[in-house]
């Protein structure tokens, strides 16, 4: 048996990350096994689509959008998301492709930064979501990340517009922006409960940066509920899809069979030497990105949300149980206060089950200091109940 | 003990002896007992009885369908909350402490319950090297410590048991009832995720493949493309009437050269039924020998199917057939052989004192000869 000709493979982000090396053809699934030197934040991969280039072009095009917009508007809109109505029929309803893309292509927009980092001078492309009709475009955090220049593309426009971060916050991922335009299509997004394993959802973006319109692919939702370890800490509560999707469908929307926006896919798991990942995508679910945008408002309005503050450290369990596994106590901490002890497992906090250290860290940060929560750990077999009174995250060094 | 669960559908559209000519099918004895002979259930249509090897029986009715048909249910698109919903109670975490020529550490792979008192099966490649095995039931949050009963590297199977009882029990699709184009669900512990077991859809994109590995060759295997990944080994493909068609096994990989997108592999459920049997019979103490030929091969590189001769063993039977190097053997027992992984399948899942039909060509000439299969001999 010959080997077939190999396919060929545009890749319009340059390899950043460098490609893992390459595996052998035919490798067995095998079980999953923990890798030795890292835990699993490696193998996530956020979705920016980068190319690293000579320094001299992204200034210039930079430059030259600036001199095209001489008075830009940057508003903090404050026009409302759109909501899509209780809809269970929805669920029973096949993904119409087409129509879906044709509804919500219209509030698709290409991201484009020119990136500055330790030196070098490069490009990040992602997608957005219109928000409002008034130019307020949400996208990930990272896309934006260490950006000296946002550009965004709007549906059916040519050349990208300048945009300005209103607010961004690396934790929960999520960055607004805004683009000095009016009269665009604003996305709507679903109920946050309207969500289930198994109903088919289609990802909308610009894969790779490839020329021309956004990417579509259709899957369906394998899991919810999905905590990832990030850079920037943990995201929890996202929608595990299969739908294919690759670098620079970060801050783009997977929707329903309504056209609506269910989540903002975020992050892809990755095969490594040992484990071989296969169409397992990460999105925000909109239980996250709804509160998330009056957040980011109000920070761009000038007001920042504290996140509560546990203080323990945390490892994963290595027994296939559930929970997470309390490595060290912060001296003086809420933890210490309340009585948790290393070596204890916490399963719940505030009431809602958690799984692994990214579960316990993003349930905490979700609640604000001064909150009491219970939190449920199994000592020595037995479930303890704990009240805990969380504090604000004190500012620390590395 | 019960047996294997398995639903009765009518074994469809085609006759056993159609699938025979139909020539992708490997052959594949049935153990006595084992299963359903298909001729007979197709004309009564209604009702099978599966007996396990340990004697006890158990007996389900089909819905109504008509004697030639598959199940309607498979023609409809597939429901997959309704397929979870179904499933998700009977797909449990299998995890694994492993000490090997790899080193030391943890594996996780996905099991399915197959009798109420506690027998899950899963791959044995999941519990390859293990020094202690847990299963984490669905809704539960502390694993239970699990036994394991007997596995059999060369069919990459493995019968776990864990102290339960009342436990719910998945169904297996009758044999060969799963055609290309099929819609399916694969459930599984997909890297290790924190939370629920991911749920991914796709079809089945071929049916009867075959595949080398460490131990050996694996035959008769589903082609699908619903994404599977590490974790999702031992793991349940399943139909849209929730029944198991396969066990998630391995994963193409995209090479330096080639590039491989959603191609996974699923051992049958008809294999999975005659390998549990096998295995619940080797803890009574009675290990399954293997049939052996005595023939090195090697696949073709012309396109063709079949698998080339490169080796005869002196005084194997091979070598009373009048095998010789070069000779490309077409079929085993009327079945056509994908591969040298297909021979070498077929001429393991026979026994010893087995006759065995053999088709091969030589000098464009096609020869027909019958064996006696023999002992594989120690090393």
């Amino acid at each position: 048996m010959s080997p077939l000709p190999p396919p060929q493979l545009y890749d319009g982000c340059s390899s950043f990350p460098p490609p893992a090396p390459p595996s052998p053809p035919d490798a067995r699934l095998g079980r999953w096994r923990r890798p030795i030197k890292h835990n699993g934040v490696l193998w996530v991969v956020a979705l920016l689509c980068t190319a690293w280039a000579a320094g001299l072009l992204g200034v210039y095009v930079g430059a030259r959008i600036e001199k095209n917009q001489p008075s830009a508007v940057y508003r903090n809109s404050v026009q409302p998301v759109v909501l899509g109505t209780s809809r269970d029929s929805v669920f029973d309803k096949r993904l119409d492709v087409a129509a879906v893309t044709a509804r919500l292509r219209p509030s698709v927009v290409t991201v484009s930064s020119d990136i500055s980092e330790k030196g070098q001078a490069g490009e990040g492309v992602g997608t957005g979501i219109v928000l409002t009709a008034d130019g307020q475009i949400l996208t990930n955090a990272h896309v934006v990340e260490g950006a000296t220049q946002v550009r965004v593309r709007l549906f059916g426009e040519r050349n990208p517009r300048s945009a300005k971060i209103l607010a961004s916050d690396a934790s929960h991922d999520l960055a607004l922006l805004a683009v000095d335009v009016t009269g665009l299509t604003p996305a709507t997004f679903a109920e946050p409960t309207n969500v289930r394993v198994g109903d088919e959802v289609l990802a909308i973006g610009y894969a790779l940066d490839l020329d021309g319109e956004a990417s579509v692919t259709l899957g369906i939702v394998s899991a919810l509920d999905r905590t990832i370890l990030t850079a920037s800490g943990a995201l929890d509560g996202m929608i595990q899809t299969d739908a294919a999707i690759s670098s620079g469908n970060s801050g783009g929307p997977l929707v329903n069979s309504a056209g609506e926006v269910v989540g903002v896919n975020t992050a892809v798991a990755r095969s490594d030497a040992t484990n071989t990942a296969s169409n397992i995508g990460f999105s925000i679910s909109n239980a996250h990105v709804l509160p998330e945008i009056e957040v980011l408002r109000a920070k761009a309005g000038g007001v920042d949300k504290p996140e509560g503050f546990l203080g323990v450290g945390l490892a994963e369990r290595t027994d296939g149980g559930r929970g997470a596994l309390v490595t060290t106590i912060n001296a003086g901490s809420p933890a210490e206060k309340a009585g948790i002890k290393s070596n204890d497992i916490i399963v719940q906090v505030g009431g809602i089950d958690v799984d692994g250290s990214a579960g316990v860290i993003a349930a905490v940060r979700n609640h604000t200091p001064g909150d009491d929560i219970a939190v449920v750990v199994e000592r020595n077999g037995a479930r303890q109940n704990f009240t805990v009174t969380l504090v604000g995250r004190p500012v620390t060094t590395g | 003990m019960s047996s294997v669960v398995v639903e009765t559908v009518p074994p469809g559209r085609r006759s056993r002896r159609d699938r025979r000519t139909a020539g992708a099918l490997l052959a594949v004895l049935l153990l006595a007992g084992a299963t359903v002979t298909g001729a007979k259930l197709a004309s009564s249509g209604t009702t099978t009885t599966t007996t396990g090897v340990n004697g006890s029986t158990s007996t389900s009715s089909s819905a109504s369908a008509p004697a030639g048909s598959r199940p309607a249910a498979l023609d409809q698109s597939l429901d997959v909350a309704k397929v979870v919903s179904i499933i998700g109670p009977s797909v449990v975490k299998v995890s694994v402490d492993i000490s090997g020529a790899s080193g030391n550490g943890e594996g996780v792979g996905t099991g399915i319950i197959i009798s109420a008192d506690g027998e899950i099966v899963t791959n044995a490649h999941v519990v390859l090297d293990e020094t202690a095995v847990r299963v984490l039931l669905p809704g539960s949050t502390e694993p239970i410590s699990a036994e394991v009963v007997g596995t059999d590297p060369g069919n990459d199977l493995a019968l776990l048991r864990v102290k339960a009882t009342g436990l719910p029990v998945a169904k297996f699709a009758a044999d060969d009832s799963a055609i290309v184009g099929d819609q399916v669900v694969a459930m599984g512990f997909a890297l290790d995720l924190p939370g629920e077991a991911s749920v991914t859809a796709g079809i089945i994109s071929a049916t009867s493949r075959t595949m080398l590995t460490e131990n050996g060759a694996l035959n008769g295997l589903l082609q699908t493309d619903a994404a599977i990944s590490s974790g999702n080994s031992g793991g349940p493909l399943l139909n849209a009437a929730g029944q198991v068609i396969g066990i998630n096994t391995a994963v193409a990989r995209a090479s330096g050269s080639n590039t491989a997108s959603n191609i996974g592999f699923a051992i049958s459920s008809k294999e999975i039924q005659k390998v549990v049997g096998q295995l619940r019979t080797a803890k009574g103490g009675t290990a399954r020998s293997e049939g052996y030929l005595g023939v090195g091969v090697e696949d073709r590189r012309d396109g063709g199917r079949g698998a080339i001769v490169s080796q005869v063993q002196p005084g194997s039977p091979a070598a009373k057939l009048g095998l010789q190097e070069g000779d490309i053997v077409r079929k085993v027992d009327g079945d056509v052989i994908d591969g040298q992984a297909g021979l070498i399948a077929a001429i393991r899942d026979l026994s010893p004192g087995d006759t065995v039909q053999i088709e091969y060509v030589r000098d464009a000439k096609t020869v027909t000869g019958s064996v006696v299969l023999a002992e594989r001999p120690k090393n």
